[in-house]
Parts: C-alpha cells; structure tokens; sequence
C-alpha cells in the first residue's frame, strides 16, 4: 500500500483527503503545518508528498525544498489556489513533480497520483531527453523526463533538417517541466515554425494544459 | 463436518489422569478479578492442562481459543474469538461479521478493537477467556494488539495467556499496577511431593521420597521429562518398573526431548509407528479420517491409550464426537519423522486422500489445504471455487490469498474463478489497476456464460467503481446490466446469495453515487427481501444501512430513523455505518429541535466516526449538516466555509447532487445576511441540481422553498404563491418545520397581495400547541418578524406581544416600516385598522436609564442635553418616570413644577413643556409616546424600556418568592435585581422632594436584595460573596451597624485583622459625625477582641 502524506493548514480540506485517498486504496498521514509535514516525512518517509502552497508559517515552497533536500527523488505534488499559475511554476522551478488548483477535481488528482506513481517505478530519474523518429513524411518528437532547459542546443542540433513537414511533439506520462523548460520549449517550436513546419503536441498532462495555456506555448502553435 | 473441525478450535480440551496441584489453583484463585493470568512456560509443562483443569472446576463459562499460526491475520483471530465467545455463551450475542460491509476501506483492525471493547468493558456476565498456544502467532502479528486491548479493557472477565514465551505485548503498566499475574516456569514445574505422586499414582512406578528428590534435581521439575522418564523406565529392558539413575542423562532439558521420543517412539509398533506418522499432518486427529485413510483401523483404540499413558495427547470432547491434538513438541517431532522419513510420491497420496476425505465431508477448506499440499492443483483448484466466496465474505482475505498463489500461475487464465478470487483480494486497495482487472473478470465470466460468476463479479465492480468515483455514465452503464442480469432470473431460486449481493451494490451505487434515491431505495428493497429469504443477518444489516444512507441523503430523517429502528441485535452498535447513521438521524433531529448544545456534541462524535472508519460516503451530508447548524446559531462565516468544503467535496467527486448541496447551502447563509441578489442566483443553481428530473424530492423541495423564501425579498417572483402552495401539499405533516415555514411564507406572501382571508386560514393551519415557535427554520429573522406582526394583527394567540418584543427593535421598527409601505395602496377599512396596529411597530423604541447616570436613547442614539428645549421639559420628564410613567394626573405635575403658578399659567407651562418634550421623540407621531388624555398623563410604556419599572417588576416577583429564599432561582432572580441596580435613581437631582421619596425606595428595595444576597452566600460558605455584598451594603448604608459587624468577623475569621479594625474606625467616625453616637457594645467588643 502506498503511503501519502499531505500538508494543509485547513482541517477540512485534510478529512477531504484522506477519506478520498483513503478509499482509493493508500495509507494516509496528514500534516497541519509544513513543520510537522517535515517530522512526518522524516519519520514515515512517504511515496507521494501533497502540500499546499499558502501556508502560515513554513509555506508549501518551503516544504518542497526541504524534502527535496531529504530526498530529491522524492515525488512531491503542489497545490495551489485557482488559477495561480505563477505559483505552480515557481513550484515546478524548486522541484515540484506536479501541481493540482483548488478545487481539486477528480480528473486532476488521478492524474498527479498516476503520474507520480508511474514515476516512482522507475529506478532511476528519467532525463530531460528529445528524440525523433521519421514515419513517411512526418516526425514525432518524444518530450521525456523534466525538461528543465533548452532543447535545441543540447537535444536537437539539426534544426534545419526540419523543414516543411509535420512534426508531432509527443509527452510522455513522466513529463515534468520548470520555467526553463517552458522557455526551451517555445523555443524549440519558434524554431520548427520559423522553418516552416506543421506542429502539434500530444498527450499533455491534464494538470499541465493551464501551463501550456498561460505561458503560451499553445499560443505559438497557432 | 467443517463446524465440528473448526470447533475444536474453541473446544476446552478434556483432562486426562492429572495430579492435583493445589498450590497452582489457589495461585489462580487469587488471581481472580485481575485483568489477566500468564502462563509462561517451556513444552509439556502443563500449562495447557492446568488451566483446562481449573475452568472445568469453575462454574462460569468458558471461552477457549486454541491459536494456530494462521491466526496471526487478526481477522481469523477475531473470527475464531466471536465464534468462542458465542459458543461459550451459547446465543450469537456478537457478530462475527461486524466488519463485512464497509461505507469506506476496511478498516477491520479498528472495527475489531472497537467490538473488544464494547465485549470487555459493557458485558457484565463473569467467563472465563483462554488464549492458547500463543507461542503460534507470528512476531509481527497485529493479533498481539486484539489480545492487548482485551486485557487493558477487561472488567469481569478472567484472562489466561497460555504461551512458550512471553508474547510481545507490553505489559509494564499492567505489571505496575499488579493487575497481571505470570505463572512461570518455576511455579509450573512439579514440586517434590508432586514428583512422587505422580510417578506412584499415575504411572504405576514406584519411587520413593529420596529417589522424587533426586528425579526434581534431575529434571527440574519438567513434566514433559517426568512423563518421559517414566515411559523410559516402563519399556525399559529389563522390564522393571523400578526407577535406576543410569536410565538417566546427565540432564535432562527440552535439548534432550527428541532423543525421549525417540526413545518412546521406537518401542511402538509398526503400525503404530506409522499412525503416529501420518496423523501429525492433522491439526486435529479424527479418528474417522485416520480410520478412512486406511493408516490403521484402530485410530480409537491407540489414541486412547496414548491418551490413558499421558503421552502428550489431548482429547477435545465437541460434544459430538471425540477429538484429538498432539502435544505441539511432540508433533514437531513427528512432523520431522514424516519429513525425513516419507517419500513425495507418498506425501502426495496421502494429502490427496485427506482431501478427498474432507470434501466427501463436505469441508472444503481442510480439502483445499491437503490438495495444495499434496500439488493436486485441479482439486485444490475446485475446492477454492467452492469456498472462494466464504472467504471473501468474513474477511479471510490475506488466507484466500495465500491458498491461490499456491497454484501454479496457468490457473489465473485457465480459471477465471481463480483470477477473480484473487481480484478480490485487492479489491478497492488496488485501486483503478484492480477495477480493470474485476472488469476482465466479468467479461470472461460473461463469455464463459457463468452466472453466478457473472453476478459476483459484477457486484463487486460496481462497488469497486463508486469507490474510486467513476464517472455517472459509467456506473449507469453497470448498472442498467446489473438490472437487466437481475431481471433475466427474477423469480428462479438461483445464486440468491449472489443477486442479495448485487441488489445492494445497485442500491449503493444509486445512492453513494448521487445517481437516483428512488432506484437506489428500490434495490435496497430487493436486497432486503432475498436477505430475509436466505436469512444473511450480515446482508440484512447491510441493505437497511444503505437505505437508511438513502433517506438520510435525500434528507428523510424520519424514514432513516424508522430503517434503523429495524435493525436489531445487540451487534448493531459495533457497525460503525450504523452508529455513524444514526449520529446523522440525531443531529438532524437535534437541529430540528434548535438543541444547539446537543447538536455541536453529536456532530463532534459523528466527524470522530467518519474520519476514524474512513466512511467517505457520510462525509458529505454530514458537511451539509454542519452547515445547517452553523446557519442555526448564526455563524454565518462558518457556514460559508463549510458551504466551500462541500463544494470541494462535489468537485472532487464529480457529484452534481453534492454541488447542490453544497449551493443550497451558501444560498441559505446568503438569504440569512440579507444578500438577496447572490442567493437569489445561489439557489436557482442548486434548484436545478438537487431536482434534475423535476420529480418531487425532499432536498430538491428544500431548495425550492429557500428559494422562495429569498424571493419574498427579491420580489421577482408572479409564481410564488403557486410554487409556496406545491411546497404546501409536499410537506405534509404539520410537526416539519419546512411546512411552517411554507406556511409562514404564504402569510407573508397573502399580506403582500393583500389577501387577507388566506391569511386568517393559513393561521389557523399552524400547530395549536405553538410548538413551531421552538423548531429550526429555514426562514430568516426578518422574513419571521414579518410574519410575527403579520399574525399578531391577525390573531394575537398566534404570537403574543412579548414575542414580537424579544425581537431587536430596530429590526421590528424596519420591519413595520415596510409592512405599512406595502398596505398604503389601499385605503379601505380594513387596511386602516392594520395600519393603526402596525403603525405602533414603526416607532423608534426609547431606552431611559435612570438607576446610575440618566441617559435617554432613540434607536441607539442618546439624546444629548441640548436636545430637551430647556431644563423644565427634562424636569417635566423625569417627574412624569418618578410618578409611575402612567395615569398621573396632570395637576400633580403641575404642582410639582409650578408650585407657585396660578391655574391658568401653570397650565400653559405645562402645555408648552409637553409640546417641547414629545418634540424630543420626533415630529411625527411625538404624541404617541407621551400622551395625554382625560387629564392624566402617560407614557405610552410599548415604546419605552425603563429601566426602574424593570427593577421593580423583579422586586415585586421576588418579594413574592420570599418564603423560598432557599432556592436557587430565588437567589439567581436576586443577582438579576442586584445586576439592575446601577446606582441611585436620578441622582443628578438631589433636591426634589418626589424624586428623593423615589430614589430612597428603590435604595431600600436594593439593599433588601443584598441582604438576600449576603444570607445565601454565608449559607453556602462564599466568604468572598459575603464580604463583598456586606461591603456593598455599608457603602450605601454606613450606619448599617450589623454589617458592620458582618464583616468585622469575618475578616477577623480570615485573619484581616487591618480590614476589620478599618470597619470599625470608619462606622465610629460615621457614627460620631452623624448622630454623635458611639457604636454599640457589642460592636465594641467585638473591636477589642480584634485588638
């Protein structure tokens, strides 16, 4: 059974969660500030960590780096108010695997959970990695790992071998992605365009679409 | 067959020959009444016999539980406990299946404890509990915890622990407070006269008091070596039954056992030899299966002899047959003999042979275990399907488990019953990677066309899909092929078990899922009715739980009520499910009864419930209960809050139903703070969740009344009256509070169209005994001061002026003022006779405080001096508060304002300073407040609060409560007084003679009181209180002489000797200066014992 734990300040929002996770099958510990959450995850040293971004004193920032400093495989899920997207990112930037807005839907939290436990079955972290494959005409562009920086010097230095085609920028379920990966990636797509191709990206992850949306990835496709 | 094998499990073993230990049974005779006995000591010591031989010279009832390894899973050590006790006590008292349905994860370890502790601490009757061969479990095992809470909650029952070693519980406090005894080693082990009595009376080898002493040396009074010496010497070579030392080995320890056995074991015969064998394969030796085995055909005959020569045997006596288990050393032994000494080929014959013993018996789980010993997977296979279920539904989940994986993997997809079974063993804790599996087991049960596989798996995925919250149109589509499965073998006397199971995950589904209440209450009946047919107590139970879930969910207090009112059983208490409903039943009743106190400690208990057994289901409409109860006493933040958790809730689960919930709610607390627009909007919303499909519904009417409730308000509403008079024929009984609340509406409602004759109708529909007055209600404070005035114009038996007047006055002055904006429309008759009734609503309410510092509020606002036209209409005022407020004719004023006046112009005055004075309460209606009329003058006391007419009122109640001045209500009315008193009357006008005549009576009316006040509390020892009111009544009588004295002694009992002598220096100079006095003598000596 896997063990979650999760850090809020607001009592209710524990119970919530605990009964869901608890009825979905994991072991639950609950923390009603960061510095406790710390103790637990020492003590209990979880699979899946939750926390809450806005926190009275040691915020979920905090926390975050904290237990990456413990464990920095450690797979620590943000949660943040609606819409704050420059939050989430800031999370992403120290570590964070993912990130869920209140109200959390259920769509959302499967998504982290599947992601975060598909993680976790890796024995090692999976790199920031972009690799290509050619079918007739078009190309696919595996997206793997945290893409935490440029992809065009370091994972793709033929950009011009791409011209005029229809490139598809595949994600896989791992995918994880900082401010530095946002900016490799709309770099990378500039560049694709600028040569004249069709782009389009698959499989984002559900929780990441408000990213993709709001730092205007999506944008630059069109 | 498999009752009687698994009895034997809780069956007191039969007592062979024993010696008689005194000494240990007045050791366990003293123990009586501690929380528990251990018996620690090494293999053949004797424990188990002791303790088998003391309960059986006991006359109370006893539970024996004889552990084997797999009783480290906690469940089947709690099976094989409630089976114990039941069978001890001889009437199913406990449940065995407490936890076989669950509202969220099996949280069995929790529920267990909580039926141990309801087992030790409420069951008065006094037994006996034997836990034996505890040694069995496994170190890790959380059987440990069972055993730890049944001793740490046990008040009358008493508890052996028979084990090897001490059991990893902790057990230090227990031993702090001596509450345990352990009977070890040193106590069990036979002492010298013991030794001699047993060899000379039991074992026919006669030894003498030198030789016992030299065999305890030996052998340390170990009974295991005791019987092996004596067989020794028995079979000996030269076949005398006299004792010799060479027979001996140096020492004899636990070390040196095999090498007995084997010395015992040799001497038997073949056939004997061979028995003995094989029947260590048993955990319990029945005579007919070794007969049938064909091993021997005398299995009685050699059991009984062993028996007869205490060679570590046991007999179980059942009641039905007889039974037998082999010391656990010795069957190591035996065990390791057969290991050794048999081949595969034959080990597997002689499994198989058992199994298909046991299954010609019908026992198919001893079957299994053979079969899966002897690799006959294809009847093992059979067996696990045929009990697979059984496993499944006491919980035996981990043991079925272990069984399946025992077979070869090709089962999985050669068997779907085997895939299946092993599904369900991670059901819900594999969370969506099982649901897929469950789904694969359905469709390949489908394909092979096996019903009853079918309707199983079927079962279990629908109530593996609600639990992970699957989306509405996924479960429908589970659903419609569970009805339409259900419908096909209606009728048939097919698989019932298996369609109980499935009627209650339908209506589970139906309900937890926000689905349909209706369809969801109608396969809870079905359920209900093929339980009853099979008689499932545990299926019976479930099916009432859920549909008590239903009506509560849909806000059906009463019919939840009713439906767990049905269950019966002692057990009911222990499902958590049905205490948790039943918190849920209470706190809606509590509410409904505004029993706020009563409600936050069910509410509390209710969340401890939920959140400990993890019963998600309950969780939201326990929310919306907290919600309701936050609105009820006004803490309308809260109740926003909670109306936000709620919709977390709803988003999270994906439920229109609980987002409705969650808007009927918030729309409710914004009705409450007058946000007419936003709950407006709110409750449109929440109207269109809660009735989707316009049916009648409790929670989807409740909607629809609040939202007519917010458009009284809103006015935007030509349909209300039609909507309020639907709601009126929905909510039936009169004892709802929705139904007043409706009715309340409609009166609002008529007074606003003007129907006046709906209006004295309505009224007359509401409960004669005015019980509604004390029930919860939906409808706002204002929106009820509305209808308060609407009914006292109407009918002043419906609601009495006191009521209207415990309203805040500003709200019912507003409230007023609106009613008479609505009927100025109209000028009839009748709409001039509401108008003067209400008009006396509209008035500002004046508050006068005249004990302490005169003050005159309007609305809140004091009047300041400037504001009275000069010092006589302020005078003319007071004078009016110092005659009695009414009837004072005006001459008497006069006279006392104008004393020297002569008729005509002391008239005049006084006209002209009653103009000046009814200015000071507004322009319009000034005269309401002061009035004058046939000459006499009045304040009309309805706009008025007066502080000393108040003060006055309770003097006049206590003074008619005086013979019981011993009683409490007597004493508290006279801290009110006290409470009221703020300082003289008018004391800003110390000269005239009528206000001075006045003052001094309510003074002395006061001082009266706090004499009361200083008796009560010397009664009752309250010295500070006595001090303080003999102080208070010096201060405004300083010659109150016997005060004085009061508190000289006193303070000289406290050793204030300073306080005292200060008492009496003051009253002496009082005394002097006043009336040139000196104190009286017996004040004096008082002060001379003080000095």
């Amino acid at each position: 059974m896997k063990k979650i734990l999760i850090i809020d300040d607001e009592k209710p929002t524990l119970s919530m969660f605990k009964l869901f996770l608890n009825a979905y099958g994991y072991y639950v510990f609950t923390a009603e500030n960061g510095l406790s959450g710390i103790d637990i995850y020492k003590k209990e040293s979880p699979d899946i960590v939750f926390t809450d971004v806005k926190m009275p004193g040691m915020d979920g920032i905090e926390v975050l780096s904290k237990i990456k400093k413990i464990n920095v495989r450690s797979e620590v899920i943000v949660i943040t108010g609606h819409g704050d997207i420059d939050l989430a990112i800031q999370s992403l930037d120290y570590g964070a695997t993912d990130y869920i807005n209140k109200p959390i839907n259920r769509k959302s939290l499967d998504s982290a959970l599947n992601r975060a436990i598909s993680r976790l079955s890796i024995k090692s972290p999976e790199p920031c990695g972009l690799s290509v494959e050619k079918h007739d005409q078009k190309y696919k562009m595996h997206l793997t790992g945290s893409v935490n920086c440029s992809l065009l010097s370091d994972h793709l230095p033929n950009i011009n071998s791409y011209r005029n085609s229809f490139i598809e920028i595949c994600i896989n379920n791992n995918f994880s992605i900082n401010s530095n990966g946002i900016k490799g990636l709309i770099e990378l797509i500039n560049e694709l365009k600028d040569r004249k191709n069709y782009i389009e990206i698959n499989g984002i992850p559900e929780n990441f679409i408000p990213i993709f949306e709001m730092t205007g990835i999506l944008k630059v496709l069109k | 067959m498999n009752k009687i094998i698994n009895k034997s499990k809780y069956t007191v073993p039969s007592i062979p020959d024993i010696i008689e230990r005194s000494r240990l049974f007045d050791l366990l005779g003293k123990s009586d009444g501690k929380k528990a006995v251990f018996i620690i000591g090494q293999a053949a010591q004797g424990k188990s016999t002791l303790v088998a031989s003391y309960v059986k010279s006991d006359k109370r009832p006893t539970i024996w539980m004889h552990l084997e390894k797999e009783d480290s899973d906690h469940n089947l050590f709690y099976n094989l406990l409630i089976r114990a006790i039941n069978a001890a006590i001889g009437n199913d008292i406990l449940p065995s299946d407490t936890q076989a349905f669950s509202l969220g994860p099996r949280k069995n370890l929790l529920r267990q404890k909580e039926v141990i502790k309801f087992l030790t601490t409420e069951m008065t009757q006094s037994m006996n509990l034997v836990i034996d061969n505890t040694e069995a479990l496994s170190i890790e095992s959380r059987s440990y915890d069972l055993i730890h809470d049944l001793i740490k909650n046990n008040n009358s029952i008493n508890i052996y622990i028979i084990s090897r070693e001490m059991p990893p519980i902790n057990i230090q406090d227990f031993k702090i407070k001596q509450e345990i005894t352990i009977i070890s080693n040193s106590e069990l082990s036979f002492s010298i006269d013991e030794t001699e009595l047993f060899f000379n009376k039991l074992t026919g080898v006669e030894i003498n008091k030198n030789t016992a002493i030299s065999i305890k040396s030996f052998t340390e009074g170990w009974i295991g070596g005791l019987v092996l010496l004596s067989e020794s010497i028995k079979n000996s070579s030269n076949g005398s039954k006299q004792f010799n030392d060479k027979d001996f080995p140096e020492m004899l320890k636990k070390e040196s056992f095999d090498f007995f056995f084997q010395g015992i074991f040799i001497k038997q015969e073949e056939s004997v030899r061979k028995f003995l064998i094989y029947s260590s394969i048993f955990d319990v030796i029945i005579p007919d299966v070794i007969n049938k085995i064909n091993i021997t055909n005398d299995a009685e005959l050699i059991l009984e002899t062993m028996e007869k020569r205490n060679l570590f045997i046991h007999t179980i006596y059942d009641g039905l047959e007889k039974k037998y288990r082999f010391n656990s050393l010795f069957r190591e032994f035996l065990e390791s003999i057969y290991e050794q000494e048999t081949s595969i080929a034959e080990k597997q014959k002689i499994y198989s042979c058992a199994g298909n013993i046991f299954e010609s018996f019908e026992n198919y789980e001893e079957a299994m275990k053979f079969y899966l010993k002897g690799d006959n997977h294809e009847s093992a296979c059979d067996m696990i399907i045929k009990t697979g279920t059984d496993f499944i539904i006491t919980n035996r989940d981990n043991e079925l488990k272990s069984k399946i994986i025992m077979l070869p993997k090709e089962y999985l997809e050669k068997e779907t019953w085997i895939f299946f079974y092993l599904t369900l063993t991670e059901r819900i804790k594999g969370g969506y990677k099982n649901l897929h599996k469950l789904k694969d087991a359905y469709d390949r049960f489908k394909k092979e066309d096996k019903l009853r596989g079918r309707i199983l798996s079927l079962a279990f995925l629908i109530e593996s899909s609600v639990f992970l919250g699957r989306s509405p149109e996924k479960l429908m589509i589970l659903l419609n092929e569970g009805k339409l499965l259900l419908t096909e073998i209606a009728g048939t006397e097919l698989f019932i078990y298996a369609r109980t199971l499935l009627w209650q995950q339908i209506g589970f589904a139906y309900i937890a899922g926000g689905l349909s209440f209706t369809k969801g209450l109608s396969a809870c009946r079905n359920s209900h009715i093929l339980a009853v047919k099979i008689d499932d107590q545990s299926l019976i139970i479930s099916s009432m739980i859920v549909s008590a879930m239903g009506y509560a969910f849909t806000g059906e207090i009463q019919l939840s009520e009713t439906s767990l009112e049905k269950i019966e059983g002692i057990g009911k208490n222990l499902t958590p499910e049905y205490r948790t409903l039943r918190n849920i039943v209470d706190i809606a009743n509590s509410l409904n009864k505004c029993d706020i106190k009563n409600c936050e400690f069910l509410l509390n208990l209710c969340r401890e419930n939920i959140e400990s057994h993890g019963l998600l289901f309950l969780y939201p409409v326990f929310i919306e209960l907290s919600g309701q109860f936050e609105i009820q006493r006004k803490n309308y933040d809260k109740a926003l809050k909670t109306s936000n958790h709620l919709n977390d809730i709803a988003v999270l689960s994906g439920s229109d139903y609980y987002s409705g919930l969650s808007l009927r709610l918030s729309a409710l607390t914004h009705y409450h703070m007058k946000h007419y627009e936003k709950a407006l909007k709110l409750s449109i919303g929440s109207k269109k969740l809660l009735n989707p499909d316009q049916q009648d519904n409790y929670y989807g009417s409740c909607a629809k009344l609040i939202n007519c409730l917010i458009r009284i308000n809103t006015g935007s509403g030509n349909d209300l009256r039609i909507e309020l008079n639907d709601l009126l024929s929905y909510f039936k009984d009169p004892n709802q509070f929705e139904r007043t609340d409706v009715i309340k509406a409609l009166v609002i409602v008529s007074f606003l169209d003007e129907d006046y004759k709906n209006i004295t109708n309505l009224l007359k529909e509401l409960q004669p005994d005015r019980s509604y007055l004390f029930q919860r209600t939906y409808i706002s404070t204002i929106d009820n001061i509305k209808f308060a005035l609407i009914a006292f114009i109407f009918d002043s038996k419906i609601i009495s002026k006191k009521e209207i007047d415990a309203y805040n006055s500003k709200d019912i002055k507003n409230t007023s003022l609106f009613l008479k904006s609505v009927i100025k429309k109209n000028e009839s008759d009748l709409n001039g006779l509401i108008m003067r009734k209400i008009e006396k609503y509209s008035l500002s309410k004046v508050k006068i405080t005249t004990l302490g510092d005169f003050t005159v509020e309007i609305d809140g606002r004091v009047i300041r001096n400037n504001e009275w036209g000069g010092k006589k209409p302020l005078l003319l005022f007071k004078y009016i508060l110092a005659f009695g407020c009414t009837n004072i004719p005006k001459d008497i004023l006069i006279d006392a304002l104008w004393p020297e006046a002569n008729a005509s112009s002391g008239e005049k005055n006084f006209k002209v300073n009653l103009h000046r004075l009814r200015k000071v309460f507004g322009l319009n209606n000034s005269s309401s407040y002061v009035i004058l009329k046939h000459n006499n003058v009045s304040l009309s006391l309805d706009l008025f609060e007066i502080d000393f007419l108040k003060f006055e009122e309770k003097i006049s109640i206590s003074d008619s409560n005086y013979n019981e001045n011993d009683n409490k209500e007597f004493y508290s009315l006279c801290r009110e007084i006290y409470s009221l008193y703020g300082g003289d009357f008018l004391s800003n006008e110390l000269y005239e003679e009528v206000l001075v005549k006045k003052r001094d009576g309510l003074k002395n009316s006061y001082l009266k009181i706090l004499e009361y006040l200083s008796v009560y509390a010397e009664k009752k020892g309250l010295v500070e209180d006595f001090i303080y009111y003999n102080i208070k009544i010096v201060a405004i009588d300083p010659l109150n002489e016997t005060a004085c004295r009061r508190l000289m002694l006193t303070y000289k009992r406290e050793k204030k000797v300073n306080s005292a002598i200060k008492i009496y220096n003051d009253l002496k100079n009082y005394l002097n200066k006043e009336i040139g006095v000196s104190p009286d003598p017996d004040t004096i000596k008082l002060y001379e014992e003080l000095t």
